[in-house]
């Protein structure tokens, strides 16, 4: 059985301003779902794409004086208001692609009709970083932690209660767009953004992802985040095969501490692309460094490897 | 002398299963009923769990018992023991029938903030011989207050009816402790007949429970069915001579 986990980075200038994006789809797995590890592909691939719409589009012009200031007004309250609906359209669109070239004798699904779509069924965790901001989505299982400059961690959409044993929502579900939760949070000069599909959390005694998110931190501010780094494919190996027996991809982005080196990093583990020298992303699971915008992968085992990019910027959409 | 690599700290930990045994002792399982059982068990937990799990590297079954006759009671609990170090100590049998209360105690167990989230679903297996003596309506109730935890919903709940013939016990009862998407899917109380039908179900409940529960994948809320892919029971063992039967 394939790897059902999927991991997307891309970063991109928009007037002047950068911005960081990183996506984590854990496909459900099982005999119903059994292109879900195409869907969680086809989940970070639209997440990306509806994020890099949403920068194009919903910045607004700024003066030259003002290049430096943020706004994400704009930004943040089409995030809030549309992006679920809009992520939940762009994936289906894309099911439908992959499934007519799967199956062209298959009937065309309709938004309602959710039998294909399940075959495809995928949690999502998306974030984008901004030089004052940091807006999150996510529709199922999955964490989300953001480690600020003080020591403290905030959940900025802390787990429901009610979701136990497996059960989870999905980007196959009817009521998608509704149940696809947002935050919007401001960040300081320091701090540490993580995403980790369930595998990982559910492989960690309590407080587990906040002592790895810690440690992270401390070797990034120490100058050891490549070798910190180095050992993550080790660790999500243990963490699936002696604690959870689950895919297990988790993504970083540390803000204002990090000095990445470029030399070579044992296959599976990355320090991909900052946009400045202060940000950095460190993330699995495995596949080729990709000197592109924006990269995205599935996979399990293994790590790879990429030193700071010097050619991330995006002057349009792609 | 080298620096230090510095590693990604957090414990990794196995995922806990949540497993329990509620067993009838009332006066009438008394004699060979309570002697199969005790024995029963202590195979299941010794030998055929740990053999099903030793795979399973990321399992870590933890057991407990819950024991119901006048009242119900903890027999090993509330502190749940790892299956390595589970003895399962002599049940003897004598008074009433108390199911309802047994599923109360069974119910406060798998309030969420008690579970650990992290966990795969509970398996919880119930053994009667009987009916239950506490009034209808608490058994009800206390059937609908597992039915709404979200762990009482997602858990692996299985019943053996243990009686010559289904007369013996409230097969009707019994049957809705049986996991609702279970039920859906065919799987209704178990009988056993005799001593060997006894041990037989024992053992392939706790262990098709078990392991099907820790091959639990992700299931969107919209899914239908059993959150749990439980294979229907194998025949038992044939009824070979009239003195075999309970």
């Amino acid at each position: 059985m394939p790897c059902q986990d999927a991991l997307a980075v891309c970063s991109w200038s928009v007037a002047g301003t950068d911005y960081l994006v990183t996506a984590v789809a854990d496909g459900h797995g099982g005999a119903a779902y059994d292109r879900s590890h195409i869907g969680a592909a086809l989940a970070v691939r639209a997440a990306s794409e509806e994020f890099q719409a949403l920068l194009f589009f919903g910045a607004a012009p700024r003066a030259p004086e003002d290049a430096d200031a943020e706004d994400l007004a704009g930004v943040t309250r089409a995030f809030k208001a549309d992006f679920g609906r809009l992520l939940v359209r762009r994936w289906r669109r894309y099911v439908q692609e992959d499934a007519g070239a799967w199956n062209e004798s298959a009937p065309p699904a309709q938004d309602a009709d959710t039998s294909l779509f399940r075959h495809y069924g995928t949690t999502l965790l998306v974030a984008c970083v901004g030089p004052q901001s940091v807006l999150v989505g996510q529709i199922g299982d999955g964490d989300v932690l953001f480690l600020r400059a003080d020591d403290s961690v905030a959940q900025p959409l802390p787990a429901d209660d009610q979701k136990v044993g497996g059960e989870t929502d999905s980007l196959s579900m009817p009521d998608a767009p509704r149940l696809f939760r947002t935050a919007v949070f401001d960040h300081e000069e320091r701090g540490l953004l993580l995403l980790a599909s369930d595998g990982v959390g559910n492989a960690m005694r309590e407080g587990g992802l906040e002592k790895l998110a810690r440690s992270v931190s401390a070797s990034a501010l120490s100058g050891a985040l490549v070798q910190v780094v180095a050992s993550l494919p080790g660790f999500l190996e243990r963490c699936s095969s002696q604690g959870s027996g689950d895919d297990v991809t988790i993504s970083m982005v540390i803000l204002g501490q990090a000095k990445p080196a470029t030399e070579s990093l044992p296959a599976g583990a990355e320090v991909v692309a900052p946009l400045a020298e202060d940000r950095v992303v460190a993330a699995g699971p495995p596949a080729p460094a990709s000197p592109e915008a924006c990269s995205d992968n599935q996979g399990g085992g293994g790590s790879r490897a990429a030193g700071p990019a010097d050619g991330n910027q995006v002057d349009g959409l792609a | 002398m080298p620096a230090e690599t510095p590693l990604p700290e957090g414990e990794i930990a196995k995922r806990p299963l949540q497993f329990f045994w509620v067993v009838d002792s009332s006066g009438s399982m008394d004699g060979a009923k309570i002697a199969t059982v005790n024995h029963a068990i202590r195979e299941a937990t010794q030998r055929d769990l740990p053999g099903a799990v030793e795979n399973h590297p990321e399992v870590q079954i933890m057991m407990r018992g819950i024991k119901f006759s006048d009242s119900a009671s903890w027999h090993v609990g509330p502190d749940a023991v790892p299956l390595d170090k589970f003895l399962w100590p002599e049940l003897t049998a004598g008074g009433s029938t108390a199911t309802a209360q047994a599923i109360r105690l069974l119910t406060t167990e798998l309030n969420t903030e008690k579970m650990p989230r992290r966990g795969f679903p509970p398996v919880c297996i119930l053994l009667s011989d009987g009916y239950c003596t506490d009034p209808e309506s608490d058994y009800q109730s206390a059937i609908e207050a597992l039915d709404r935890l979200p762990w009482g919903a997602k858990a692996v709940r299985l019943a053996i009816g243990i009686g010559g013939d289904k007369s013996q016990y409230d097969e009707e009862s019994l049957g809705k402790f049986i996991s609702p998407g279970l039920r859906k899917e065919g799987i209704g109380v178990l009988q056993a007949s005799n001593a060997e039908q006894l041990v037989h179900y024992i053992k392939w409940a706790s262990v098709s429970a078990s392991v099907a529960s820790s091959m639990t994948k992700s299931k969107s809320g919209q899914a239908d069915g059993a959150n749990v892919l439980l294979d229907p029971p194998p025949p038992a063992p044939q009824v070979t001579g009239e003195t075999d039967v309970f």
